[in-house]
C-alpha cells in the first residue's frame, strides 16, 4: 500500500527532530493516521443498533437473505430464503427457514436444540449449552449447522466485527424498503461488510451485506450475502412454548451426526 | 439381533425424495461477520474441512463443495428437468472394478476419513491412473442424496433406504438430512 502524504510528512518530521522521543511521537501520529480510517460516526451509529439489540430482552425479526451461488457453468446467481427468528435472552431461539416452501426449523429452549427437516420429516435433538452465544458456536463447530447473519442473535450483535475493523466509513442516508437508514461500511481482514441502521429513535438494522475478500485461493470464489431485515418486533410476548420443539405427526427422529465425529472416526471401506 | 425388514414399493415418492434431497451443503462461513473476523481464532481448519467433506449434489447447480453454496436452494424449482435427469441416471450398470474416463456430471466428493470418493447415484468412484474406477460402496460414508430408486425399508423400527443390497440411514449432517451407508 502506498503511504499517505501525511504519513510521509510525519515520518520525515520525526527523522528531522531526532531519535529519542520523536520515535514515539511518530508512532503515535502514524497510529492516529491509521485510526482516522475508522470513522467514529460509523462506529457510533453501529453501536446504536448493537445496543438496541443487546439491550432487548426479546425480539422477533424476518430476514430475507440473498446469497450468491456459483453455478456449475461458471456464472453466479442469487438465491433467496427467509428466516423468521424469535429470540428471548439469554437462552431461547426459534427460527424457521423457508424458500418457496418450509425448509428447516430450529428450536433452542435453553437445554436442547432441535433441528427439523421440514421437507423430509426428520428431526434431530442434541444437548445445548446454557446461552445463545455458546449454542450458536456449538451448533456450527460440532454439527455444521449455521444460519447466515446469525451475528444479530449474539449477546453482542456483530461480535468483534466493529472492534476488529481496519477501516469504517459513514456513507450517508439511504432508504431500505423506503425506510431511511444510515449506510455504514466496514473493512476487516477477511471480509468487507455494510450495515444500514434505521435513522430514528428505534435504531434497528435494516440491511446487512457481507462480501468475503479474495483469499488468494483461485479455487474458491468470494460470494456475497445480503440480508434485508423487516418486521422487527420487540414487544409481542414470546412465551416458553414458542421455543419448545414438538415433533410433528409422522416425523421421525434421526441421529444428529457431529461433523467432528464423522471426520475423526472413519470406517474403512469394505 | 433380530432384524425385521419391510419393503415398500413407492417409485413415485422415491423420485420425489431424490429430487428434494438434491440440496447443496456447505459451511456458511463468510456469511457471519463475527466468525469471519475471528477466523484465525476459530475454525479456519474447521471451515476448510467442512467444505471438503461436504458435498454437493446437484446436477444442474454447482458441484464444487468448497464454494459457498446454500443448503436451502430450491433445486427442484429452479432447475426444471432435474428429475428427468435423475431418472435417466438411475440404471448405471455399475460394475465394480470397471474404469471410466470421466465422471458423471453432478458427482459429489465424499470422504471416508481422508479418502475421497466420487459419488453419483449409488455408484462410488476412486481416481486411478487411467481415470476413475468404480469401487465397492464404503460403509459409514455420508452421501448427500439417495441413489435414485432406493426403496424405503423399516429395520427394527428405524427408517432406512435400500439400494443394491446396501442400506442408507438418514442422519442430520451439516444441518441437513443426508444418508449414511450401513450394513446389517
Amino acid at each position: 500500500m502506498k503511504p499517505s502524504r501525511y504519513l510521509v510528512a510525519i515520518l520525515t518530521a520525526a527523522t528531522l527532530l531526532g531519535t529519542n522521543s520523536t520515535g514515539t511521537a511518530a508512532d503515535k501520529d502514524a497510529a492516529a493516521v491509521l485510526e482516522n480510517k475508522v470513522d467514529p460516526q460509523a462506529i457510533a451509529i453501529l453501536n446504536r443498533a448493537v445496543e438496541k439489540l443487546a439491550g432487548a430482552k426479546q425480539f422477533s425479526v424476518n430476514a430475507e437473505i440473498w446469497s450468491e451461488t456459483e453455478l456449475e457453468e461458471g456464472g453466479r446467481a442469487q438465491f433467496t430464503k427467509t428466516v423468521d427468528v424469535k429470540l428471548r435472552r439469554p437462552n431461547k431461539v426459534q427460527a424457521d427457514v423457508k424458500t418457496s416452501v418450509p425448509k428447516r426449523s430450529f428450536y433452542y429452549d435453553g437445554k436442547h436444540f432441535a433441528l427439523l427437516d421440514q421437507q423430509k420429516g426428520f428431526y434431530g435433538i442434541a444437548d445445548a449449552p446454557a446461552t445463545i452465544d455458546e449454542t450458536l458456536a456449538k451448533m456450527e463447530d460440532d454439527y455444521g449447522v449455521s444460519f447466515p447473519i446469525n451475528d444479530l442473535l449474539l449477546s453482542r450483535p456483530f461480535g468483534d466485527g466493529a472492534a476488529k475493523t481496519k477501516a469504517a466509513q459513514y456513507l450517508g442516508i439511504e432508504p431500505v424498503l423506503g425506510v431511511l437508514c444510515h449506510h455504514l461500511a466496514f473493512q476487516n481482514d477477511s471480509i468487507d461488510w455494510q450495515a444500514w441502521v434505521e435513522d430514528g429513535p428505534v435504531a434497528v438494522v435494516r440491511k446487512v451485506v457481507i462480501t468475503p475478500k479474495d483469499d488468494g485461493d483461485d479455487e474458491t470464489d468470494e460470494l456475497q450475502t445480503t440480508a434485508i431485515l423487516t418486521k422487527w418486533d420487540f414487544t409481542t410476548e414470546l412465551p416458553d412454548y414458542v421455543f419448545t420443539f414438538t415433533p410433528p405427526n409422522g416425523s421421525a427422529k434421526i441421529e444428529f451426526v457431529p461433523t467432528k465425529k464423522a471426520d475423526a472416526e472413519p470406517k474403512s471401506s469394505k | 439381533m433380530k432384524t425385521m425388514i419391510h419393503r415398500f414399493q413407492q417409485p413415485v415418492a422415491l423420485l420425489t425424495i431424490a429430487v428434494l434431497a438434491a440440496t447443496t451443503v456447505t459451511s456458511e462461513a463468510g456469511r457471519s461477520i463475527n466468525r469471519s473476523v475471528n477466523v484465525h481464532s476459530n475454525r479456519n481448519v474447521n471451515v476448510n474441512r467442512n467444505r471438503n467433506v461436504n458435498v454437493n449434489t446437484n446436477r444442474n447447480v454447482n458441484v464444487n463443495s468448497r464454494r459457498h453454496v446454500d443448503v436451502d436452494v430450491d433445486i427442484d424449482r429452479h432447475h426444471h428437468g432435474f428429475g428427468v435427469g435423475v431418472a435417466a441416471g438411475m440404471v448405471t450398470g455399475a460394475v465394480i472394478g470397471s474404469a471410466v474416463r470421466t465422471l458423471p456430471r453432478g458427482c459429489s466428493t465424499v470422504y471416508v476419513g481422508s479418502s475421497p470418493y466420487m459419488y453419483y447415484g449409488g455408484t462410488y468412484y476412486q481416481s486411478s491412473s487411467s481415470g476413475y474406477v468404480i469401487v465397492q460402496p464404503p460403509i459409514g460414508v455420508i452421501v448427500p442424496v439417495l441413489p435414485p430408486g432406493a426403496s424405503i425399508v423399516v429395520v427394527n423400527g428405524g427408517t432406512y433406504y435400500s439400494f443394491n443390497g446396501l442400506y442408507y440411514q438418514p442422519v442430520l449432517y451439516n444441518g441437513v438430512t443426508q444418508y449414511r451407508t450401513v450394513q446389517f
